[in-house]
């Protein structure tokens, strides 16, 4: 009797021990913030998607409803986070944070320490997107666009759409922590501008160890996405025998070897381009010949955009693609003779080949 | 002599037992510690660490064969004499402090990452009370918990570490260094050593295996130590690769980092590492189950008790636990208990008592039995 008792006890204090009562909070209790942005001058603006908006309502709420936004002054992430709890009457809950969006004037030590307090927040997992943008990251997070209905927010699908853009430069926030902590490698953010709708990324911003960030120009970003594999849908148009010829649906591989003196790093870059024809001179029939052609003008062309990115990272003295970092831990007796703040400023030599293939399209004409 | 809940197990489930008692105490702490202490030489110490293991479980094994004794501590009686109290009572204290380090590191993780407002003694307590319960229970139905949960957990690890290989872009990192540097490899080799001390679950449980020899009971306990062997190396291999050695050693759980910031759009959930946390919860209940319930069988056997007194001795081990667990109040604390005192103990333990156990049997065997008259 006594045993089928304490049985019972047991199975009531695990029933009660193992719900987690003490964090249970009901969805229309919470305040779910989908993105956070901080300005320059220390604003810092939660985004929330409308908890009134249900699926009857979506088609008669404008699109700037959908959204609404708490802000505040403050000087930490977790002073933040505080005041903009004193202002909620929900308990804010950030696991669902979907995108942060940081202003471009922030230096290197600033983003660190906003993305260091966020990671050490252990209830937040660190796999939203990160992201800079030069206007007002407010005005970009709350722009309205007919394109987001909650609660999925439109920069974070943005990046999440894979395959849709030439390329996906997106970077999760454990990405850029471990970039920022990690000898060898400048850690780079998309950089997002206003579009007419949404927003687009065309460019990106490279941090050095210390200061601000520097603005890589827009060739040098499309190099850098060639040099990085990360091309998934690109498009340019290629001259052949003085006809032009229009490639679409680029994809590419890199594959890299790199090497560490004390002076420099040695990338040798081998690169594979491919895509289709997607438009070519009206009278021209597209041969196994013209495909070739066009694939070595495609080659050389993507070359030539790599070439300006090695040029530009060397010239702004930044490792982007993290070659240092990665010869570092090839060549252990080298990098010991290098501080590691100096790796990534090393100058990089490198010897880029680029495959240019043309994929058959079945279609001839 | 009695000792009543034993029955036999099957060669399979020996295997799995073995595995659950190492694997848990593993992912709370590894690699951490080896990548703090040794850098790129990480992977020497661990092929090491994993060899080492494999010989001193080959030595555990030479020895019981011939030896009368249901229980490691009774089979002593014969190679150690009262010399046996003593290491079987540092023994314990070793698994008291590992058992109570790892449900502390467990209970903190889960209120730093998931339940920050629920207490911790609350994950404690649960956990505890499940595993005094089943650590009550006879070895067949501990063993068909183990046979039943293990591929499970395990399942559900390789479908996350498969998952994962999206974000392994470091492959570099993961090559061991040019320079072999002894002291620091050495350094990293004794703090891996939580992993390897199932010696005593190896020889008292591995007696109750049917129809069987102390060689074939050798080889299943090398598999499960290989086994688990690759399990440790692939934790290390996914979190090197995804992280690099600089950032790795700075996170307390880097397994449930990496899990935790997988992200899929395609299923329902959008975050299926917690399926890791569930894996997780019952790695940790049968670790620490099985752990008890062998030294209850030793204590036991060691000391007369009936079934009941047995049991009783199961709930006070637990409560032990809680109290030892209660003291420890930060992840740091209870890793420093671990890497600082758990380590070159049970390393010192385990190499002597392995390396001396086979040549005090084979003197043992040589004694001639006394004749009835």
């Amino acid at each position: 009797m006594m045993h089928r008792w304490l049985r019972i006890a047991m199975v009531a204090i695990l029933l009660f021990g193992l719900t987690g009562c003490w964090d249970q909070r009901s969805i229309s209790q919470r305040a779910v913030v989908v993105a956070v942005g901080v300005s320059a001058h220390n604003l810092w603006t939660f985004v929330f998607p409308n908890v009134t908006t249900t699926v009857s309502s979506l088609s008669s709420i404008k699109a700037s409803d959908e959204f609404y936004d708490l802000s505040t002054k403050a000087d930490s992430w977790s002073q933040a986070r505080t005041r903009i709890q004193r202002e909620a009457n929900h308990q804010i809950s950030l696991g669902d944070l979907q995108l942060l969006l940081v202003s471009a004037n922030l230096t290197t030590a600033q983003v660190a320490q906003i993305v260091d307090a966020i990671n050490m927040d252990g209830t937040i997992p660190a796999s939203f997107w990160i992201a800079a943008s030069k206007t007002s990251p407010k005005t970009l997070l709350l722009q309205p666009s007919p394109q987001s209905v909650v609660p999925t927010f439109y920069l974070a699908d943005y990046f999440t759409c894979y395959g849709c853009h030439a390329a996906s430069l997106g970077v999760r926030t454990w990405q850029w922590w471990d970039r920022s902590g990690t000898p060898g490698v400048s850690p780079y953010l998309p950089l997002v501008s206003p579009g007419r709708h949404g927003a687009l990324v065309r460019q990106l911003l490279v941090y050095r160890s210390q200061g601000t960030p520097r603005l890589m120009p827009r060739k040098v970003t499309q190099g850098f996405e060639y040099i990085m594999g990360h091309v998934t849908n690109g498009a340019f148009p290629v001259t052949v025998d003085g006809k032009s010829y229009g490639v679409s649906r680029v994809r590419d591989r890199a594959h890299v070897n790199v090497m560490l003196t004390r002076q420099f790093v040695v990338a040798h870059i081998r690169i594979t381009a491919a895509g289709v024809i997607s438009s070519a001179p009206i009278d021209t029939m597209i041969t196994r010949n013209i495909e070739l052609l066009v694939g070595q003008a495609t080659g050389r062309e993507v070359l030539q955009r790599c070439l300006t990115t090695i040029q530009w990272a060397n010239q702004t003295k930044t490792d982007p693609f993290g070659y240092a970092k990665q010869a570092a831990w090839l060549d252990n007796e080298t990098a010991a003779e290098i501080p590691p703040p100096k790796l990534s400023t090393l100058p990089i030599h490198a010897f880029i080949s680029v495959r240019g293939i043309i994929r058959g399209e079945g279609v001839a004409h | 002599m009695s000792l009543g809940p034993v029955e036999p197990i099957s060669r399979s489930q020996f295997f799995f037992i073995t595995s659950v008692s190492i694997v848990a105490g593993g992912v709370y702490i590894w690699p951490q510690a080896v990548i703090a202490d040794s850098g790129q030489d990480a992977p020497w110490a661990i092929i090491l660490s994993i060899g080492m293991a494999l010989g001193i479980v080959w030595l555990q094994t030479a020895w019981p064969s011939g030896i009368p004794g249901a229980t490691s501590l009774t089979r002593m009686t014969a190679l150690w004499g009262w010399v046996r109290w003593p290491i079987f009572a540092t023994t314990t204290i070793v698994y008291f402090a590992l058992d109570a380090a790892v449900i502390t590191l467990f209970s903190q993780m889960l209120h730093m990452e998931f339940y920050p407002l629920t207490p911790r003694w609350v994950f404690e307590l649960s956990a505890l009370a499940i595993v005094g319960w089943l650590g009550g229970k006879s070895l067949v139905q501990v063993t068909r918990n183990a046979q039943w949960w293990f591929p499970l957990i395990i399942g559900s690890f390789l479908v996350l570490a498969i998952m994962s290989l999206v974000n392994f872009h470091q492959g570099d990192a993961v090559l061991p260094s040019a320079i072999i540097a002894i002291g620091p490899i050495f350094k990293a080799l004794v703090s891996t050593w939580y992993l390897w001390i199932q010696g005593d679950i190896i020889v008292t449980l591995g007696a109750h295996v049917k129809e069987t020899s102390w060689r074939q009971v050798r080889a299943w306990a090398l598999f499960a130590i290989g086994f688990q062997g690759m399990v440790i190396v692939i934790i290390y291999v996914l979190v090197v690769g995804t992280l690099g050695p600089s950032m790795a050693q700075t996170l307390e759980w880097p397994m449930v980092y990496i899990f935790s910031n997988l992200t899929i759009q395609t299923a329902f959930i959008s975050k299926p590492g917690l399926l890791i946390i569930i894996a997780w919860v019952i790695a940790l209940i049968m670790y620490e189950t099985v752990h008890l319930f062998t030294l209850s069988l030793n204590i036991q056997d060691g000391f007369s008790l009936s079934d009941r007194g047995r049991v009783i001795s199961v709930w006070a081990m637990v409560s032990t636990l809680a109290l030892i667990a209660s003291q420890l109040t930060t992840p740091l604390v209870a890793t420093h208990l671990v890497l600082h005192w758990v380590d070159p103990t049970a390393l010192a333990l385990t190499v002597t008592t392995s390396i001396l156990a086979p040549m005090l049997a084979r003197r043992a065997r040589r004694v001639p039995k006394p004749r009835a008259t």
